[in-house]
């Protein structure tokens, strides 16, 4: 068995023995040797002694030549066990007295040997000289054997090794119990190490021993450990937040080892299609099989371009086959690692079901560029169609083509009164409908509220044109049933042809759409349109700009016209009428610039600046007699004033300024006016009335008006329409007409004013129907207000006269 | 006098040359006479005993010896003694016909007198200090210290301790070691 693979406990142990017996072995063969040395040198000591002492003792028989006297003291030498022999030499070198052993054979030289000490290999022999006083008397030799010494040194020896195998076990229990100072705490530390390698426990802490370099070893441990468990920890947090992240994201997880060409896909990965945990292999045939015929070249490119390190980041939207047979489109992500010469050895990434956004991205396409409510292209994509031919118009590649441009008539009628519901029915309907009435290949559109529009490409000539635009018009003339009520529709179509002039879409629209105003105002249904149309538009546009110039500038200023009593002929009240001096063309007539104030809703401010002006004029003229009738001076108001603005409280404020009469102040409705809104017409004149403003029917006989319901509104007077009045003297119609709504009125106990009087013929036969009042250029122009004050105060200053001419 | 050889010894000389070796030692040492011996031994006793230092005898200076009475040992003793030393002392013999002449020796060897006691010799001996020697039979028995004897045909000596000691003498144990023991018999 190698060293190296020792225990620690035997590696101790071994080391620790491996000390002991060099160092048992080296003291006891120096003690050994020395022992013997000393052994030998005591013994040679001790000689030389008992040679001096026996010496001494012969020196008497040797200075009496008393041989056997010296032999007989040498003979004492046999209790000194390791004396073998004894001699005595006289001071001549001859031999005086000897003394053997018994048994041992000695050789006694027959002369002295040199005097002094001989450790001989076998014998120790010693000469002194024997000496009395001063006088030397001769040598005494002696012989030692080391018998008793080696046999000593054997004992001792013996002793030696005892003590030495004693020690040794002494030494090998004591190492094999201190041994564990050293290697319990390192096996300690070697088990928890061993606990923590075999369950992967890291909270096992070893047992803290000392502040020795195992103590610390094992601190370091225990830190080690605790590290270790904080980024264990940390991992398993960041796991688990990374899998919560993947599953929160929903994304399927794919993990791909080029060496072994295995290609993980977690269970979501599969889910995605539509399969189990178990079901697909974890090969790259699992993915790549399923790939869209159409997007497999892309994503092979895209896996080619980021293997090739050409991209930092593998990403790929194509469409994957589902379990259904249908294909789901999909985002992949991946990264892949390579090695330091640049192949890759393994790639990971994700897959997302993006089929929803896709869906998503495709319906807000198909949203921007459509009308929710009839499914057809809205104006944007009508438009980009209508460029795309207009760029290969451009390019002469077309040949002629059209934009038709149609709106409902009465749209906002039908919407108003039957609800936005229903409206968007009929909005549907006529989309569908007319999708279904053009030719295929040509585009209608919803362009916003009730207007459409059609592009008509490939047309032979302009009158293919009109003649589809006529279709469309007879097709969509007709009755459609409308949450229970049968609503008649009828279109405005406008033509313009795309020229080669033509440069933008919204020009030709434009165009398209001046005609289909034109067509409605002539109520031909279908025009085409031409420059004149413009012109027409451009007049218009510049009107308006005029008169928000006149507004600020106060070219505007009142007239005012008298009317009459056709009972006694005297002035009962006065209609105020708005006049423009337009800087260049003079005066210009309420007919020409009223419709615009309406249309640009200048008209609102305009009437509230009426209403001012008039109150103040009437608080200058003065207030009537106590007891006499006030003049009814009365003011037009438009539709829109009287439905959408404050007129009420404009009125009532300028009254209370003013502290006019009740009575004073009336107002002229037309009956669109009072129609368009019956309710807040019905509250509004109620108001009007309480505050003492008479409400007067205006233009009556030329509207829808519902006589039921007119039955019912709280108003105070109707004037007949000038063209009624106008039409008395020819034709018996009108005057039948005429006398119809006196009947009416009277019927409903109200009063008349019949305008535009212009002949005494008309006026008698107005006396004669009963009608109240008139006014007309037969009884007094409409006059500036100097001429008005005028007017008034001789009203005032005789009472009693007729006034008319 | 005993003498082993070993194994060695008797291979490396074998027994002619040994019978050579014993001869040669013979020629080389005549053997000396009875007086040469004795003169040697009176000599000799000198370096075994310790005269008191404030007895009669000279604690310094040379070695005193002293033949009271008839001289057996003629240049002998003076010849044995001649540029000898004793402790760093010279050692010088007197020949003396009173004891009272001995005064100061530190040996007084008695010889063969006429018309005198041995026994009053050494009363009148007493006191001196010095070792008594004679060779006349009795001696040491008779009061006197030290007694030649013949003993086969080696010279020994018979000690009295107690004649000694009463002259404040130490004798060397070696020396008592050598010699006879006597007791002192009253005379």
């Amino acid at each position: 068995m190698r060293f190296g693979n020792l225990s620690l406990r035997q590696k101790l142990v071994a080391v620790i023995m491996a000390a002991t017996l060099p160092a048992l072995l080296l003291a006891g063969g120096v003690i050994v040797t020395y022992q013997a040395a000393f052994a030998r040198r005591t013994m040679a000591t001790q000689l030389e002694t008992l040679a001096e002492i026996v010496g001494a003792n012969c020196t008497a028989a040797l200075s009496f030549d008393k041989a056997r006297t010296a032999e007989e003291t040498l003979a004492a030498l046999g209790s000194e066990p390791d004396v073998v022999a004894a001699v005595v030499y006289r001071q001549d070198g001859h031999l005086f007295a000897s003394f053997a052993r018994p048994g041992v054979s000695v050789e006694i030289p027959t002369r002295a040997p040199m005097i002094g000490t001989q450790l001989g290999p076998r014998r120790l022999s010693v000469t002194r000289p024997i000496t009395l006083g001063a006088e030397t008397l001769g040598t005494i030799s002696l012989w030692a054997s080391y018998e008793r010494v080696a046999a000593q040194r054997r004992d001792f020896l013996r002793t030696a090794a005892l003590v030495a195998v004693f020690a040794l076990g002494v030494a090998f229990l004591l190492a094999t119990r201190l041994q564990r100072l050293i290697s319990a705490p390192v096996k300690r530390l070697v088990r928890t190490a061993d606990a923590v390698t075999e369950r992967q426990d890291y909270s096992l802490r070893a047992e803290p021993s000392g502040r020795d370099e195992i103590g610390r070893l094992v601190d370091s441990f225990n830190r080690m450990l605790a590290e270790i468990e904080k980024g264990a920890a940390a991992l398993r947090h960041s796991e688990e937040r990374y899998a919560l992240a993947a599953r929160a994201a929903n994304d399927g997880l794919w993990a791909w080892d080029f060496t072994t060409g295995r290609l993980f896909l977690s269970p979501r990965w599969k889910e995605i299609l539509g399969r189990g945990p178990d079901e697909l292999p974890d090969a790259a045939e699992s993915w790549f099989s399923h790939i869209h015929p159409d997007d497999a070249a892309e994503v092979q490119r895209q896996l080619g371009l980021h293997l090739e390190g050409r991209t930092t980041c593998f990403e790929c939207e194509h469409r994957i086959l589902h379990q259904d047979g249908t294909y789901r489109w999909v985002l992949n992500r991946g990264q892949a690692v390579f090695e330091d010469d640049g192949h890759a050895v393994r790639m990971a990434g994700s897959m997302a079901d993006i089929t929803g956004r896709k869906q998503a991205e495709e319906r807000l396409v198909h949203d921007a560029l459509h009308d929710a409510l009839s499914g057809l292209p809205n104006r944007l994509l009508f438009r980009d169609r209508l460029e795309h031919v207009l760029g290969r118009n451009r390019r002469g590649m077309v040949s002629a083509y059209a934009v038709l441009y149609l709106d409902l008539d009465r749209f906002k009628i039908i919407n108003d009164s039957l609800g936005h519901d229903a409206g968007d029915r009929l909005l549907a309907e006529i989309g569908l409908h007319l999708a279904s009435i053009v030719r295929p290949g040509d585009t209608a559109a919803r362009l916003g509220g009730d207007e459409f529009a059609v592009l008509l490409e490939d047309l032979d000539c302009q009158a293919s044109a009109v003649s589809i635009a006529r279709r469309v018009l007879n097709e969509l003339t007709r009755s459609v049933r409308i949450a229970g009520e049968d609503v008649h529709t009828r279109p405005s179509i406008g033509i313009a042809f795309g020229d080669a002039d033509t440069n933008a879409a919204e020009e030709l629209i434009r165009s398209a759409d001046l005609a289909m105003y034109a067509a409605k105002r002539k109520g031909t249904g279908v025009e085409v349109y031409d420059r004149g149309m413009h012109a027409e538009v451009v007049t218009k546009m510049r009107v308006e700009a005029e008169l928000h110039t006149a507004v600020e500038q106060n070219q505007l200023f009142l007239c005012y016209q008298p009317i009459f009593s056709l009972r006694n002929g005297r002035l009962a009240g006065i209609e105020t009428l708005m006049r423009w001096r337009h800087p260049e063309r003079g005066v210009v007539s309420p007919a020409q610039f009223i419709p615009m104030l309406e249309e640009t809703r200048l008209i609102v401010p305009v009437t509230r600046w009426l209403i001012a002006e008039t109150v103040k004029s009437v608080h200058a003229w003065g207030r009537p007699k106590a007891g006499t009738r006030p003049l009814l001076v009365t003011i037009n108001v438009s539709a829109i004033s009287f439905l959408h603005s404050n007129l009420v409280e404009d009125i009532e404020s300028a009254v209370r300024r003013a502290q006019l009469a009740p009575g004073s102040l009336g107002i002229e409705l037309t009956e669109s006016a009072l129609m368009d809104d019956p309710e807040v017409a019905e509250r509004q004149l109620a108001a009007l009335r309480s505050m003492g403003v008479y409400t007067i029917i205006d233009d009556f006989g030329t509207g829808y008006s519902s006589l039921a319901y007119l039955s019912r509104l709280p108003f105070d007077k109707i004037k007949i329409d000038r063209s009624f009045v106008a039409g008395m003297g020819e034709q018996q119609d009108s005057l039948g007409i005429v006398r119809a709504i006196v009947a009416l009125a009277h019927d409903l106990d109200k009063e008349l004013v019949a305008e535009g009087v212009e002949t005494q013929a008309q006026l008698h036969a107005l006396t004669a129907l009963g009608c109240e009042f008139a006014q007309g250029f037969l009884l007094g122009h409409p006059v500036p207000e100097a001429e008005a004050r005028d007017l008034v105060a001789q009203h005032l200053a005789h009472p009693g006269e007729l006034s008319w001419p | 006098m005993a003498l082993a050889l070993s194994p060695l010894a008797r291979r490396r000389c074998g027994s002619a040359a040994l019978a050579v070796f014993l001869l040669s030692a013979r020629l080389a040492a005549t053997p000396p006479t009875e007086h040469e011996v004795k003169a040697a031994y009176l000599y000799n006793f000198l370096k075994f005993v310790e005269w008191p230092k404030q007895g009669n005898a000279s604690a310094t200076g040379p070695f005193c010896i002293a033949i009271l009475g008839a001289d057996p040992f003629g240049p002998v003793l003076d010849n044995t003694v001649a540029a000898k030393e004793v402790l760093g002392r010279r050692v010088t013999v007197r020949r003396v016909a009173e004891p009272k002449a001995a005064a100061g020796c530190h040996v007084v060897f008695v010889g063969r007198q006429q018309n005198v006691s041995t026994a009053g010799t050494l009363r009148l001996l007493e006191g001196t200090g010095a070792l008594t020697v004679s060779d006349e039979p009795g001696f040491a028995r008779r009061g006197g210290m030290v007694n030649f004897v013949l003993d086969e045909d080696s010279v020994g000596f018979e000690i009295n301790p107690s004649a000694a000691a009463r002259e404040g003498l130490t004798l060397s144990p070696r020396l008592l070691q050598l010699a006879r023991i006597v007791p002192e018999r009253a005379p």
